[in-house]
């Protein structure tokens, strides 16, 4: 056997002097790019070689094409098969000498082509001009891909001239079957890109090179039509076994598992209000994020996508996962592998705990960017108890808007019913509201845009702020609406927009927010930079309307407000003139006025949430370096503010001023437990409000 | 192994291209130390026969054994004591008559150096010279030096007279001689160059059609097929035998071919006013009576 | 000594080469003591299958014509002279029967066929100037 390796060395010298000759093409490209385009700046010209010295990465599997094509089909060109396989080594040591061979003269030739190619290229400023090692592991996987390729080829055809051509023809051919394998992938598995592309063609090198062995062992002389019929299904077999296996692997190494959270979030449905328990809606994101490349200041860097600064190996993927937990039990009811970032997922579970749905959008054409994909948005509801998912569709009435995200889902009260904004194009800050019935049937778009809209809490009606800020209440059974309030078209103050911030629990009270600015913020639509003039409060059966808050000057618009849990009185914050100051009021129904229950607020970031049952309001403030994004907390205080104004400390280990820095709120189950998590966002935890009693839900 | 008295057995060995059967039922029995001659007009299956010993193609079915190994399932110890030429074997063009040499010397497990050297330098071909720049004559003793280098106990010589100038023809047949001088050692020879095979071979086969029609010594072919003649009087003509071939019948003289020519056979076909006589019939006409027609045209 | 094989001919190739040289040790080309090539090389040069010129050998050395010495090589034996007038009048009769069977073919007389015979050896004393 090493005398045929030996052999295929010595006959295949002339593909050294190709490699050669290429390396000389890609300096000789420069020179005469330049002196063709003439580029001015040093900039444009080390663009150029950049440019190049890239192009030379893609020159080895060329070569492996030509360095395969030859291996076989050359001999049965030559009529030498009979010579070389009369001689006493088995067919399988045959082709496998010469395989070893064909890919030690194309790694000799690629290693002339890359050090020519590279000593050639001018280099001003003696940087290596092999761009990116990060690219090498590519281009060595396409080599390898090439030369099976080419290997395979030479197998099947008789002629060194049509090998050639039908490893040109199948190296395209596979090459964009292997695009279309990736992209089925991502769907099927709900990554963004299941593989990089180049992992796929070092992966079908392999079913090609089994299949031309099994050509060359089993075929009789390589002279008849039947090596086809060996080689075609070898390959197709070997390739659907390799693939699977490695979509196995690939699976299984990123399998959810509850250990490797590395983040937790709640979907935008937990974070607000009281959660509607027993169950938490979390994601999590898996470990292991891309490894990329970018090209900026001229340089070529390599970076890593996602949360995680720290390089990690190549290849890696990213999962992220969207689970139903039951606090209680800590029982994962369902588990939705999600593409990308955990931002393009919303939830909400249904009043009495039995199902939920998510709004997510399935792996789209993207290309490893946590970014939207061009598939719509879909809408799922799941059975909790079953698993079993009722209704899984995009949106009706979708037409053009292929970029936009479902927001804002939320039960009916007696969870007969789920809406959700979605809007229907680009931009667009009014949203058509959706409805869908509790077991997915009949899914309907309502008419009107809707600025802004409620569930009422009491019963099955939708309280719509529509374009023309009037506010309508509509039931899902009927067509028909109700105008509950419309501005007055003489009153200055309602030609600013007016979005619903609150309905009181017992459903009798909504609260407007008075914005000044042309733009609507709403809760579905996106936020511009608006201030905050005023609140009004209008009563459901249409018969009050007040204004309970105006400012002098506009304020930081984004202050929060809550009602008791027993929709006894308002409470709201809001910023004094130093933005690092609040104010925390309180309106009851039928005062005139609001009343300040605390003057000042030394914090930023203030979150109020109803305590269940209670007549008191959880205040957590923060004072961080800046809002909004995670940075350091420098004060911080939680306490329970009761009906009569009283201040009470957190139970336990939460009374202490750490816990308030340390932590942030996400509300109540009702249970009456609070769930909030640490800055860092790895776990969920819970405190019991009465006992003190800390526990973490998660992982 | 070694009190088997055939270098090279094969039972029923049949092989199918499509529908065509190139080999059919082939039950052939070389022994050990002859030079037997596979003779068969063209596309009769010699090569497919040759090919099939090699295990370069699978019989369709049936079995063949060179030197009791099994030629599919020990094919490569098959191939490491066989020695094959074939007829215009391409060579690889580019290697040096050394170098090719060389290679195969690594492929075997036996090599003289010596008989090769000693074969090429009698026909004064330059080691060193390029395969290319040999005439076709020099690329056929280039193949036989070789396929004798590597000292194999059969040497397998498909169609290898074939297009070659008388020198060279005779330096071929000079160096097959010689090559078994060592006892035991064992050449299938085919081809279609009647004279050689008759002068070199020892047992005959013959294959037509795909299939072997005779299979004997020489000798004994040659005693024993006879073209018999009759002159006898127009009104009593001689009973021919029924397996007699290529029968002639005049008035007064019946000629015909027989298999088995002997005195029995001369005595019942003797008689009053008749006159029996025996003409000797060389290899070629012998070859060329038995293989039924269209012997002629497949020519 | 050693014409041209006819392969042809319907006498076996080991006959021929047997008698070719029973014919040259009678006529006194080939004496005792004379060293006869190899069975490789006289297969060689007359391209002949080896082991029929083996044959030959062994049959002769068997009938005695021939002794092969160990390591030496094969010589005519002391006794060929002996055996050469047997074989002289062997081989002779045996060209007589061939001729006889011509003439009953050709349904000659016996007693032309012995005139005949008469003649041609008259031809040949003359020939040779001497009889022998």
């Amino acid at each position: 056997m090493r005398s045929i390796f030996l052999k295929e060395l010595r006959q295949g010298r002339p593909l050294l002097l190709f490699g050669l000759a290429l390396g000389l093409l890609m300096p000789l490209l420069y020179v005469l790019s330049l002196r063709i385009s003439r580029p001015v700046s040093p900039g444009e010209v080390d663009d150029l070689r950049s440019k190049l010295a890239f192009a030379l990465l893609w020159l080895p599997p060329i070569i492996a094409l030509f360095g395969g094509a030859g291996l076989f089909a050359a001999e049965a060109d030559r009529g030498t098969l009979p010579l070389l396989f009369s001689l006493p080594v088995s067919r399988l040591r045959i082709w496998f000498a010469k395989i070893l061979g064909g890919l030690t003269l194309t790694a000799l030739a690629s290693a002339v082509l890359l050090v020519v190619g590279n000593l050639l290229l001018p280099n001003p400023r003696g940087e290596p001009s092999i761009v990116a090692s990060a690219y090498l592991p590519d281009m060595f996987l396409w080599t390898l891909f090439a030369f099976a390729v080419a290997a395979f080829a030479s197998a099947l055809a008789s002629h060194t001239i049509a090998a050639t051509l039908l490893a040109f023809l199948l190296s395209g051919g596979l090459a964009a079957g292997i695009i279309a394998i990736t992209q089925l992938g991502a769907r099927l598995l709900g990554y963004d890109e299941v593989f990089d592309l180049a992992i796929w063609a070092g992966v079908a090198a392999l079913p090609l090179l089994l299949a031309s062995a099994l050509v060359i062992s089993r075929g009789e002389l390589l002279r008849s039509a039947r090596k086809f019929l060996l080689g075609i299904p070898a390959f197709a077999i070997a390739l659907a076994l390799i693939g699977s296996l490695l979509i196995g692997a690939v699976r299984f190494a990123t399998r959810y598992q509850r250990d490797d959270v590395e983040r937790v979030s709640l979907s935008a449905a937990g974070q607000a209000g009281v959660l509607r328990s027993p169950i938490t809606l979390i994601t999590y994101a898996d470990p292991a994020p891309y490894l990329r490349v970018s090209h900026s200041d001229g340089r070529w860097r390599r970076t890593s996508a996602g949360h995680d600064p720290d390089d990690r190996s190549w290849p890696a993927y990213r999962s992220v996962y969207s689970v139903l937990l039951d606090p209680e039990t800590g029982r994962e009811l369902d588990v939705l592998r999600l593409p990308g970032d955990a931002s393009w997922c919303t939830t909400a579970v249904s009043p009495d705990g039995g199902r939920a749905a998510i709004a997510y959008r399935p792996a789209g054409l993207t290309w490893g960017r946590p970014q939207l994909g061009n598939q719509p948005e879909t809408l799922r509801i799941v059975e909790l108890d079953s698993e079993h998912v009722l209704y899984q569709a995009p949106p009706p009435n979708l037409t053009t808007n292929r970029y936009t995200a479902i927001r804002d889902l939320e039960w009916s009260p007696t969870g007969s019913y789920l809406a959700y904004a979605f809007p229907p194009r680009v931009g667009e800050r009014a949203s058509c509201l959706h409805i869908v019935n509790a077991d997915g049937s009949q899914p309907r778009a309502l008419p009107d845009d809707a600025a802004d809209w409620h569930w009422s809490p009491t019963e099955d009606a939708l309280y719509v702020l529509d374009r023309d800020m009037t506010v309508k209440r509509f039931r899902p059974e009927s067509t028909s609406n109700e105008t509950i309030w419309a501005p007055d078209p003489d009153d200055p103050r309602t030609r600013r927009t007016l979005p619903l911030s609150g309905i009181s629990p017992d459903g009798r009270w909504l609260v407007l927010t008075e914005n000044q600015t042309g733009a609507v913020e709403t809760r579905t639509g996106t936020a511009v930079a608006l201030k905050r003039v005023g609140l009004r409060a209008i009563s459901t059966d249409g018969k009050h309307a007040q204004v309970i808050w105006s400012a002098e000057d506009p304020r930081r618009s984004d202050a929060p407000l809550a009602w008791s849990a027993d929709g006894a009185a308002l409470y709201f914050v809001v910023w004094r003139d130093h933005p690092s100051r609040a104010r925390l009021l309180r309106w009851r129904p039928g005062d005139a006025q609001p009343e300040t229950i605390i003057a000042e607020l030394p914090f930023n970031s203030v979150w109020l949430l109803p305590v269940p049952d209670s007549d008191g309001v959880l205040v957590w403030g923060q004072l961080r370096d800046e809002w909004p994004s995670t940075s350091q907390v420098h004060e911080a205080a939680a306490f329970i503010l009761d009906g009569s104004g009283h201040r009470k400390a957190l139970p336990g280990q939460a009374a202490a001023p750490d816990f308030a820095r340390a932590n942030s709120p996400r509300g109540f189950d009702d249970q009456g437990r609070l769930i909030f998590q640490p800055a860092d966002h790895t776990t969920l935890d819970s405190l019991d409000i009465d006992t003190g009693k800390v526990r973490q839900i998660y992982p | 192994m070694t009190d088997n008295p055939y270098a090279i057995t094969t039972h029923s060995l049949t092989k199918r291209f499509g529908r065509l059967a190139a080999l059919d039922r082939v039950s052939a029995h070389v022994p050990r130390g002859s030079i037997y001659g596979f003779m068969g007009p063209n596309g009769a299956g010699k090569t497919t026969f040759v090919h099939c010993l090699l295990n370069l193609i699978d019989p369709t079915s049936g079995t063949a054994a060179v030197l009791g190994h099994d030629v599919v399932r020990d094919s490569v110890a098959v191939r490491r004591r066989v020695g094959h030429v074939a007829a215009l074997q391409p060579l690889w063009d580019w290697m040096k008559v050394r170098e090719f040499a060389g290679f195969m010397a690594g492929c075997y497990p036996r090599w003289s150096q010596q008989t090769v050297s000693d074969i090429l330098s009698r026909v004064g071909i330059n080691q060193n010279a390029r395969i290319q720049t040999l005439s076709r004559g020099q690329r056929a003793l280039v193949g036989l030096a070789v396929a004798i280098g590597h000292e194999p106990d059969v040497l397998l010589l498909d169609e290898a007279l074939t297009g070659l100038d008388p020198i060279a023809r005779r330096e071929v047949l000079r160096n097959i001689i010689e090559a078994m001088h060592a006892d035991g050692r064992t050449v299938l020879i085919t081809g279609q160059d009647i004279a050689d095979m008759e002068r070199i071979c020892d047992h005959i086969g013959f294959l037509v059609n795909g299939r072997l029609i005779l299979e004997s010594p020489l000798d004994d072919l040659k005693a024993r097929v006879k073209r018999v003649r009759v002159e006898h009087p127009a009104e009593s003509p001689p009973a021919v035998p029924a397996d007699a071939l290529q029968v002639e019948q005049s008035a007064r003289e019946t000629l015909f071919t027989t298999r088995d020519c002997s005195p029995a056979l001369l005595d019942s076909l003797d008689g009053p006013g008749r006159r029996v006589g025996i003409m000797d019939l060389d290899l070629e006409n012998i070859f060329i009576h038995l293989a039924q027609p269209p012997v002629e045209a497949i020519r | 000594m050693l014409d041209g094989i006819d392969p042809k001919s319907a006498v076996p190739i080991y006959r021929q080469i047997a008698d070719q040289l029973r014919r040259s040790v009678a006529a006194g080309l080939l004496a005792p003591g004379d060293r006869l090539p190899s069975v490789r090389e006289l297969a060689g040069r007359l391209l002949v299958n080896p082991n029929t010129v083996a044959k030959v050998y062994r049959d002769l050395e068997r009938d005695g014509l021939l002794e092969t010495r160990r390591g030496d090589g094969t010589y005519i034996s002391a006794h060929a002279a002996a055996m050469a007038e047997a074989d002289r009048q062997r081989i002779l009769a045996e060209r007589l029967e061939a001729v006889a069977r011509d003439v009953r073919a050709f349904g000659i007389s016996n007693k032309a066929a012995l005139g005949l015979f008469r003649d041609a050896l008259t031809n040949r004393r003359r020939e040779r100037g001497d009889s022998r």
